[in-house]
């Protein structure tokens, strides 16, 4: 069972029932036997390792309370006695016991983690080390299934450990509110990465049914579900096939397959988002936002601030701060200090905690070096930016580009698009080898040899003309949708839903009315989404 | 040099053409980024010896250069 699916819309129906009846005080409840319902129906297997990592998270955090708690009360207890310079001596040996069971916590969920998405990964890679070392060894491969959901929910739950001791807030004290804010079944397919100070109040309260509300993000919904299957199943077939097949196509097709690629991806997850938020909002829960129309950046790094934007602000929190303050990072920028590159000393923490964390990126994505590789693409394209803008600000205003202009914001924003698909079209390939003779194909011959649907859209136009017609459409009123969203405080879907009853029915008519006739056939193909293998 | 003037010294350097004494949105806005955040966390502890950590990274801290006086002044006690 998938978010695309009659059955998910009947266990919904059902779960909204139960949860708007029972009283507020429990209504939690449902949503965790729901949630867990949920992922045993998705994927036919018992959520035994998100147990786990639920059981672990408890029971660490737990701890870490206890000794924050201790240290507190023995320090009121005994504050007379105290000299400051023991009350500090205190703390800190509090602050380093729990940083011990915060790393331990850490450890072991990452490790769970680690032997599911990367064993055959480092087994393949010491194998592959050991033979051109001399060792005739031959890896062996162990094919693990990954667990649904996995590299969300590790991260979800990494987030409040970390941010328990870091004393963001106190630990949950009751186990089962904790193993819903872990499970809680719209964010487990396809995140966002939630915090537990923004998603428990929600979760716990026990929301009141909002008629408007339910209308608003039932429009959401069928928004999501045309991006999914409209959109993105509708292109998957040409992208599945050029890029399998990449030498029987000609450069112009491979060329378009590539740009429409990033279609296809970004209508695939944030059509999955729409959907998930569009569910959690009716029940009264607002999950994070994980897209702010990303193909409207100017720059990598924006396009970082704009898409999954949960992931990112997780490593930026977790990971790019603390290494960017650690003290090895201070010592390095001290020195070049002292070597009077003041510019660089500032810089360097910052550049040396964005490779590691692009490179952490690319291997949360997956277990391979292409993905460690595209990190790092985009690690160096962002430092590069970093460290020559006053270079590029010198170059524009020679060439007497004014940086406010249109025209010069819509070439950066095509530029960044560009780039950004060509690299994640990267992705697609097994091989790093294949990705560059395909491009070595499209660069030869990059100029279209015919104008027919059959040569421009191969794979699609086996559906018909008018599938392609109806791609097209949809790509149009997407654009549409994303610039009013751009240039609104408030989004196209509340100004729909505040116009009258006949203009509403008419809009979620000809949305279901297009989902149903031209994304039924395709969706079979795809299956689920493309972020959930993740 | 003042505390204020101090911290207005290290944003000219991290990120020009800004109106630091005036802007109270700095982080909302956009202005300061996490790039430019680290920039100044590291020199503001540097400059004025004080331990800022992750959790003082919110944004009442670096919207304005008030808010950094304060957040300074609070973490030097």
């Amino acid at each position: 069972m998938t978010y695309i699916s009659f059955s998910f819309v009947i266990f919904f129906f059902i779960l909204a029932i139960i949860y708007f009846i029972l009283p507020e005080k429990i209504r939690w409840t449902a949503l965790l036997v729901f949630s867990y319902a949920f992922y045993y129906l998705a994927c036919n297997k018992l959520p035994i390792y998100m147990l786990v990592t639920t059981v672990l998270t408890f029971v660490f955090t737990t701890l870490m309370q206890k000794v924050f708690d201790n240290s507190k009360a023995y320090l009121k207890e005994h504050s007379g006695e105290l000299s400051k310079d023991e009350k500090k001596a205190l703390k800190k040996k509090a602050k380093s016991k729990s940083k011990a069971i915060m790393i331990i916590a850490v450890v072991l969920n990452l490790l769970i983690l680690c032997v599911f998405k990367y064993t055959d990964f480092l087994v393949g890679n010491a194998g592959s080390l050991l033979t051109k070392l001399g060792f005739g060894i031959q890896p062996r491969t162990f094919n693990l299934i990954l667990p649904l959901g996995i590299s969300f929910y590790t991260f979800q739950s990494l987030g409040y450990i970390i941010d328990v001791f870091r004393q963001k807030y106190r630990s949950e004290t009751n186990f089962f509110k904790v193993a819903l804010f872990v499970s809680y079944f719209p964010q487990i397919i396809e995140g966002p990465i939630g915090r537990f100070d923004h998603l428990a109040p929600q979760l716990f309260k026990g929301n009141k049914f909002s008629f408007s509300r339910t209308k608003e993000n039932l429009f959401l919904i069928l928004v999501g579900f045309a991006k999914k299957v409209v959109i993105a199943d509708n292109l998957a077939p040409m992208i599945t096939a050029v890029v399998g097949d990449y030498s029987n196509y000609q450069g112009f097709q491979i060329i378009l397959t590539c740009m429409l690629y990033g279609i296809q991806l970004y209508a695939d997850f944030s059509g999955c988002m729409d959907i998930a938020m569009g569910f959690s909002n009716i029940l009264g829960i607002q999950l994070s936002y994980n897209f702010k129309r990303p193909y409207f950046s100017t720059s990598v790094a924006e396009f970082w601030r704009r898409w999954h934007i949960s992931l990112c602000s997780w490593f930026r929190d977790y990971l790019f701060y603390p290494i960017s303050f650690s003290s090895a990072c201070k010592k390095i920028s001290k020195k070049l200090k002292d070597k009077n590159r003041i510019t660089l000393s500032m810089n360097m923490p910052k550049y040396i905690a964005m490779i590691v964390v692009w490179s952490l990126t690319g291997l949360w994505h997956a277990a391979c070096w292409t993905e460690v590789l595209w990190g790092l693409i985009n690690g160096v394209v962002m430092i590069s930016s970093e460290q020559f803008k006053d270079t590029y600000d010198k170059i524009n205003h020679k060439l007497h580009i004014k940086e406010s202009s249109f025209v010069w914001k819509l070439f950066r924003i095509l530029r960044t698009y560009v780039f950004m698909t060509f690299l994640n079209f990267m992705c697609e390939f097994d091989k790093l080898s294949d990705f560059i003779k395909c491009t070595v194909i499209a660069l030869k011959n990059p100029l279209p040899t015919s104008f027919s649907p059959s040569y421009l859209f191969p794979e699609i136009v086996i559906n018909g003309i008018s599938c392609v017609i109806v791609v097209f459409i949809a790509c149009i009123l997407l654009l549409i949708h994303s610039i009013y969203d751009e240039n609104h405080n408030e989004s196209l879907i509340k100004k729909i839903t505040a116009k009258s009853w006949i203009m509403q029915v008419i809009v979620l008519f000809l949305l279901f009315y297009t989902c149903a006739l031209f994304g039924g056939a395709a969706s079979d193909m795809t299956g689920g989404f493309m972020y959930a293998q993740f | 040099m003042s505390v204020r003037e101090e911290i207005i010294e290290i944003l000219n350097v991290i990120k020009k053409n800004v109106d630091y004494d005036k802007e109270t949105a700095l982080v909302d806005n956009g202005i300061l980024e996490s790039l430019e955040i680290v920039s100044l966390v590291n020199e503001l502890s540097d400059t004025f010896d004080v331990e800022i950590t992750v959790n003082d990274l919110v944004p009442e801290n670096f919207n304005s250069v008030d808010g950094m006086v304060e957040m300074i002044e609070r973490l030097e006690d």
